[in-house]
């Protein structure tokens, strides 16, 4: 949409002050819709309802600057009996919170003389109001991510159809504001971790409703009413759009599944995870989201979109901070280098320089736990939670094969390390040593004995044991 | 309305029987069987909504009972629920089953039942492993959001799998086995108009393995060509041209199409046949010599059936102008002689035919046709010629280049001297390749006679509209000429008026003449209504040429 992208570049020039009037397709978006269709008799939410839009679209916007507002956004009037036990309440937020029966979608009615107010509302309101309104919305989609949770869970036993039908709206009018949003806001942090994922609410809720047994037969009936309307519904109205999309995602888990008669697809499934996790880093701050990752989520399924996801954009920020996430997180950095297989790690390596030095480092401090057994005249871990010989030969192997400025980086620490152990060509001695000779004669031997590059452990490179008369690996030091 | 219910009964009992067969779609047999009913059994689908929705969920069940196992069958096969509509259409008649006032447990039952089959098309999508389905929850993303995104990337990774190619450090080098590849094409033929799936049919269009015979399955490019001409998927020319190599029906039903549109379109302008022709896509894959050659053979044979109809030659003509300029924008990377496009023609006149007049002098325009004249004239003419066809073979090549014959009426027309020889021989040969040599002599002196009257005509300064209507009428009660003759003449007479000083204002004359005398509300005269063809031709003529001539 041109005009979108042109009217998001304003955005960006009008350093941080957000003005609705800014959004030219706006009104005629609205008049097009025709006026917020509140049934009469229950007041559903709809186009107009969380109070963003004018309440009255049909009152042409004066001038095209931003609305006016009396105490912006204007919380919407919710009256009526919108609790189960039938009593009234009047909510500023929109969601009611019945604990103990979970949320159930109220019945809201867009204050329409708060919407009259702004629409006749001319220049002059200050980006407060406007950075309100935007607050507002992040609030009807946090309690609606209420309504979501609920949605399959057995709360929904005291849904009737009447709730059923304002969740569907608003899941419906949610994503409209989404995609306008959207549009409006690329690229701005303010617009807060939770937007990024609004765009199919939706059809979320719709399959949820559909897969929750618990929901009450009148209710389902109406749920089926809403989301199939059938051939008769006219294309571009709401309900068929989302029958078209509810008949596409059942159409494409189709596909999947004969796609996966083929073969599994690992690779492929690896990947979505991993745009996923970008996706989630672009839409707020990374840090404390990948901090909670860390701390919630599966870490090995984590791990594992992360490395994947460094290894699908390098060019973009997401991937940038996801880095420097890792690059700090020590504890969380050794159990990528852990447990990603090796070919993966190099390709890492490869691709990502401060990665390279960090895994090198860490191979480092593998090495050196090593000891080497004279009986058996193996290396060997000193506990069985440690890396053994094997897998640090198979990592070094993996390095080797790499094209060159990986290779080259990792037969060079390899030598320098040996070369700081005496590079006694004798087994036994240096862990390093013996690394490179189990390396064979084409890995580094022909560039054995020359002087190590001086990037390769940089800076920031790990000053590993010191040269002097510990030889043995036990007395290396390595300084965190 | 009861021969329709019985109808529908017999196409149940039908599908109910093949849904049988099918079950799962597991084997290569009925994977086989199913993806050729797919649009039948749709069809079926949607007729069986219409009768369903206007029933209650109890008479469903009395007069189909068992419609619960036809639909979990259907449910049941992967196949049905990927191609195009047909799982909307089934979720619409599960939605009928549902009984809005469940009377007994039965019927409660059955509502559970068809609960529990709708989600199953519609809930989520099920995750490999709990673990990464936590992940992606942790994440706040559902798996409505996943599959989406997996299914691009599988087809992304099936897609450089077959190009050998490596995807961003994801690599995939283990080579696909000729019967992944097939499998492939045949697990494709429902989902080819899933837009999510167009970078993988592109793929397997393009794919050119090792192998000595076609490993992707034939129903496959049905099923692509088909979408295609419908316009239900938009592919690179590249890849229809791969289409229609690997599969000579789909390029015969592509071409087939395209005279389908032209006969179906009520007033085929030249404008608009060159616009169903462009966007046929055929003559730009035409530049590919086995492609030329099938359709150029498909003309012929509807020009032989239609015994030479205007809107053919027309057809012939623009193909060919539209063929020539896509040679023309390839012509970098031409890898084909033009012996492989005409291999019966003399290649010396095919490459006097191909250029086009607009890109040589004017003043070179005479000599240029009496040297194709000439060179028709000996190879018709002269025995000796044989391995060069022979006159039909020659007509229908000249045919394709049918601006020249234009050019020679009009240099006919225009010349003060006098009439040319072999022009007048060019002309009487396109319009009649089969005459002998003394009928075709005959033929032109007729059309010289015809020409100085014109001449004449042109230059009297008393013409009106009504000598015109005279040359053009075909004139029963006199002495009837010959309907060649007739055919000959009027096209002097089109190139009078569109050449000639004056010309248009007579046009425009019996324009007028026409409307006030159809307006008087009496019966056309035959000489009017001939009047009246000529200048519809003339406007058709206008119509192409209106960047040069504009009746003012």
């Amino acid at each position: 949409m041109p005009g979108m992208t042109h009217s998001a570049d304003r955005l960006r020039q009008s350093s941080g002050n957000f003005h609705w009037g800014l959004l030219p397709n706006w009104k005629e978006a609205c008049r097009r819709r025709g006026p917020p269709s509140i049934s009469p008799r229950c007041s559903a939410p709809t186009c107009g309802a969380p109070g963003l839009l004018s309440a009255d679209p049909d009152r042409p916007l004066k001038g095209g600057g931003p609305l006016k507002s009396g105490g912006l956004p204007p919380a919407p009037a919710f009256k009526g009996p919108g609790c189960p036990d039938g009593s009234p309440v009047r909510l500023a937020g929109g969601w009611p919170n019945s604990a103990g029966r979970g949320a159930e979608p109220s019945r809201g009615r867009p204050n329409r003389r708060a919407g009259a107010r702004r629409a006749r509302g001319g220049r002059g309101r200050g980006s407060g109001s406007a950075r309100g309104r935007m607050e507002s919305l992040l609030q009807q989609l946090e309690r609606f991510s209420e309504v979501l949770a609920v949605s399959r869970t057995a709360a929904v036993s005291a849904w009737g159809p009447a709730a059923v039908r304002r969740a569907v709206q608003w899941a419906r009018y949610l994503r409209r504001a989404h995609g306008r949003l959207r549009a409006a806001l690329e690229g701005r942090r303010r617009a807060g971790p939770r937007l990024g994922a609004w765009g199919g609410r939706d059809v979320v809720l719709s399959a949820r409703l559909l897969g929750n047994r618990a929901l009450g037969a009148a209710a389902h009936r109406c749920l089926l009413r809403l989301l199939f309307p059938g051939p008769a519904a006219p294309a571009p109205a709401p309900a068929a759009a989302l029958q078209a999309r509810l008949a596409r995602l059942a159409r494409r888990r189709g596909a999947v599944r004969l796609l996966l008669r083929g073969g599994p697809a690992e690779d492929a499934a690896l990947r979505t995870q991993a745009e996923l996790l970008l996706r989630r880093l672009r839409d707020g701050p990374a840090g404390g989201l990948l901090d909670g990752l860390w701390a919630r989520a599966p870490r090995a399924a984590f791990l594992r979109a992360a490395a994947a996801a460094l290894l699908l954009d390098p060019a973009g920020p997401a991937p940038g901070e996801l880095l420097r996430w890792l690059l700090g997180r020590a504890d969380a950095l050794a159990a990528l280098c852990r447990d990603l297989p090796a070919a993966r790690l190099a390709a890492l390596a490869a691709r990502h320089p401060a990665l390279r030095r960090a895994y090198l480092r860490q191979l480092a401090r593998w090495g050196c736990r090593l000891r080497y057994d004279l009986p058996s005249g193996r290396w060997e871990a000193a506990e069985p939670a440690h890396v053994s010989w094997a897998e640090l030969r198979g990592r070094f192997l993996s390095l080797a094969r790499a094209p060159p400025p990986l290779k080259d980086a990792a037969l060079a620490a390899l030598e320098a390390w040996s070369a700081r152990d005496g590079a006694f060509r004798v087994r036994g001695l240096s862990v390093w040593t013996d690394l490179l000779l189990a390396l064979g004669p084409g890995a580094g031997t022909d560039s054995l004995g020359a002087a190590p590059s001086s990037g390769v452990l940089g800076a920031g490179g790990c000053r590993l044991a010191r040269p002097g008369p510990a030889r043995s690996p036990e007395h290396a030091h390595f300084p965190k | 309305m009861a021969q329709d219910s019985v109808d529908f009964s017999s196409h149940y009992q039908f599908w109910m029987q093949k849904l049988s067969v099918w079950e799962h779609a597991s084997t290569l047999e009925t994977q086989q069987d199913t993806c050729l009913h797919l649009p039948r059994f749709q069809e079926f689908l949607r007729q069986m909504y219409e009768v369903l929705k206007e029933l209650n969920s109890s008479t469903i069940i009395e007069r189909f009972p068992t419609i619960g196992q036809l639909l979990a069958k259907t449910c049941w096969n992967p196949f049905i629920l990927a191609f195009d509509e047909s799982q909307k259409i089934l979720i619409w008649c599960l939605c009928c089953l549902i009984n809005k006032e469940p009377q007994n447990s039965e019927e409660s039952k059955l509502n559970s039942w068809t609960r529990g089959l709708l989600s199953q098309i519609l809930s989520a999508f099920r995750f490999d492993t709990k673990e990464v389905d936590l992940f992606i929850q942790s994440l706040g993303y559902t798996p409505e959001d996943y599959c989406p995104g997996l299914l691009k990337n599988m087809v992304l990774s099936l897609v450089s799998e077959l190009r050998e190619n490596h995807l961003n450090g994801f690599n995939t080098q283990r080579r696909m086995v000729p019967e992944k590849i097939r499998f492939l094409s045949r697990i494709c033929i429902p989902l080819v108009t899933l837009p999510d799936i167009e970078p993988l049919v592109e793929a397997l269009l393009t794919y050119h393995g090792h192998e000595t015979q076609e490993v992707l399955w034939p129903e496959f490019f049905d099923a692509v060509n088909e979408a295609f001409l419908l316009k239900k998927i938009s592919l690179p020319t590249s890849a229809v041209v791969c289409l229609w190599l690997r599969h000579l029906p789909s390029l015969e039903k592509a071409t087939l199409h395209l005279f389908e549109k032209l006969i179906s379109s009520e007033r085929n302008f030249l404008r608009r046949i060159e616009y169903f022709l462009k966007d046929s896509l055929l003559p730009e894959a035409a530049c590919h010599p086995a492609i030329f050659r099938i359709v150029d053979e498909m003309f012929r044979y509807v020009l032989l059936e239609t015994d030479g109809a205007p809107e053919v030659l027309a057809a012939i003509q623009v193909f060919t102008q539209c063929f020539v300029e896509a040679l023309e924008k390839k012509n970098k990377q031409l890898k084909f002689t033009l012996k492989t496009y005409f291999p019966y023609a003399s290649p010396s006149l095919v490459m006097v035919l191909l250029q086009h007049p607009k890109e040589i002098p004017q003043e070179l325009w005479l000599q240029t046709l009496k040297h194709i004249s000439e060179m028709l004239r000996e190879i018709v003419e002269d025995q000796t010629h044989r391995s060069y066809g022979g006159p039909f073979e020659c007509w229908f090549l000249f045919i394709h280049f049918g601006g020249w014959a234009d050019i020679a009426a009009e240099q006919l027309v225009m010349s003060e001297t006098e009439s040319s020889e072999a022009l007048l021989w060019l002309l009487a040969f396109s319009y009649s390749p089969r005459d002998g040599s003394l009928q075709r002599a005959q033929t032109m002196v007729e059309l010289k006679a015809a020409l100085i009257h014109l001449k004449k005509l042109f230059r009297s300064p008393t013409l009106s509209a009504k000598d015109l209507q005279a040359v053009a009428a075909e004139s029963p009660d006199r002495d009837p000429r010959p309907a060649l003759c007739q055919q000959l003449s009027r096209r002097l007479l089109l190139n009078f008026l569109l050449w000639a000083p004056g010309g248009h204002a007579i046009a425009w004359e019996v324009i007028t003449l026409e409307e006030t005398s159809g307006s008087g509300g009496g019966e056309i005269s035959p000489a009017q209504s001939s009047c009246f063809s000529l200048l519809l031709l003339l406007a058709l003529f206008l119509d192409h040429n209106n960047s040069q001539v504009k009746m003012s």
